[in-house]
């Protein structure tokens, strides 16, 4: 169980990785040599910095390369509210029976509705943005409910549909969480992490800052029921 | 069929010869399927705006902002010239063909080279999320001779080539 000094101490040690990370140029992967020791200052420093923002999933290297997970990029304040999301998503456990779509519709059929879904299919519901491709579940134990999926035959590794995620943080606004999640998780996420923010922005207590682009991208393919819908109900 | 592959098929059916870029693209070469709905595409011999009209094909003005949509309502995105850098000419002349469904209808799809050249030239959030899926499910099929060709710069030929390298390991 996190308490909110736990929250401050994580923010006070990642502050130096993530002030590293947001004064990289914007690249695909970087050269810890090239890239890394000019901002740090030293390679011992630059892997410093890449193991504290490994430790919450920002970050991951190898053989003198790294990469950074652009949710680094995002404005300091928001990390307090992010930092649950990262965590939750660096302990994530991924599970897969057949490797298709039925898995998503048989585990929800398994663990009976105790689970609360966020990011793909909670995009979904909310934005019918993109389409979703894997389930993403909170669970309150994480270890019981491995068990009950081993148990109907999922094995745990890299390629399963099926994303267990222990319930860390706060969830009492759930749209949200989704959003904060959405962001944390990055890649195609952060589109739905854009159309959430688009359609229910009331909903939202603190917001992320994204390149205009890809707002503008999200606003003219976000399908026009949807946002007279919204519209309706707000 | 995924209802954004039967479109893609009608749309070919409607206008001829198109070559299917974003999302179906990387549908076909990744089998994944996470896309917002609309279709781009590049046309091999572009239609005015009056053909288009016959075929049922509509515009629109959406957030001030001028929207082609096919006869079932479906947002497309048309390209005549260039996609990232990458000549119509050549997207056409290294396109694969994929079957749309088991009927035999054929559907016509950007190289994964192209895809991976204007995805790395994009290097949006999700663009790099989709080089990750490819590097994890394909490196071994890019033909990198290709690459260097379609790119014409070494330079950013052996950066995709070191990217790519990287994020099938990661």
């Amino acid at each position: 169980m996190y308490t909110m000094n736990d929250w401050n101490q994580l923010l006070l040690e990642v502050k130096d990785g993530l002030t590293f990370a947001q004064r990289l140029p914007p690249s695909i992967t970087y050269s810890v040599k090239n890239d890394g020791v000019p901002i740090a200052g030293s390679e011992k420093t630059v892997y410093r910095r890449l193991n504290v923002l490994e430790s919450i999933g920002l970050a991951n290297f190898r053989d003198g390369r790294f990469q950074i997970n652009r949710a680094a990029h995002q404005p300091h304040f928001l990390f307090q509210k992010l930092l649950p999301s990262l965590v939750a998503l660096k302990n994530a456990r991924q599970f897969g029976k057949l490797y298709s779509n039925s898995d998503v519709n048989l585990s929800r059929r398994i663990l009976n509705e105790k689970f609360l879904i966020t990011l793909d299919y909670a995009a979904w519901e909310l934005t019918r943005y993109q389409t979703p491709l894997d389930l993403y579940l909170y669970v309150e134990d994480i270890e019981t409910t491995v068990k009950l999926l081993k148990k109907n035959n999922f094995s745990e590794g890299k390629k399963g549909h099926v994303i267990l995620l222990p319930k860390i943080g706060d969830f009492s606004n759930e749209i949200e969480r989704v959003y904060l999640d959405c962001i944390a998780k990055g890649g195609r996420n952060t589109m739905d992490a854009i159309a959430i923010e688009i359609l229910h922005g009331n909903k939202l207590s603190a917001k992320g800052q994204f390149p205009i682009e890809y707002v503008l991208k999200v606003q003219e393919d976000i399908p026009k029921e949807q946002m007279m819908i919204e519209a309706a109900g707000s | 069929m995924k209802p954004l592959v039967r479109e893609a098929a009608l749309v070919t059916k409607d206008l001829g010869q198109v070559v299917f870029i974003g999302s179906i693209a990387r549908y076909f070469h990744t089998k994944d399927y996470r896309e917002s709905q609309d279709l781009d595409f590049v046309m091999a011999t572009p239609l005015t705006e009056e053909e288009l009209f016959e075929k049922g094909y509509r515009k629109f003005n959406e957030n001030r902002k001028e929207v082609w949509r096919t006869p079932r309502g479906i947002k497309i995105d048309m390209y005549t010239s260039d996609v990232g850098g990458i000549s119509s000419e050549t997207l056409i002349k290294t396109a694969k063909q994929f079957d749309a469904d088991k009927k035999g209808n054929k559907l016509s799809v950007m190289s994964l080279e192209c895809l991976v050249i204007s995805k790395h030239r994009a290097q949006r959030d999700q663009d790099i999320a989709d080089l990750k899926m490819i590097a994890h499910r394909k490196l071994g099929e890019i033909d990198w001779n290709l690459i260097r060709e379609i790119s014409g710069d070494e330079t950013e030929y052996k950066s995709i080539k070191i990217d790519m390298e990287f994020l099938a390991k990661s």
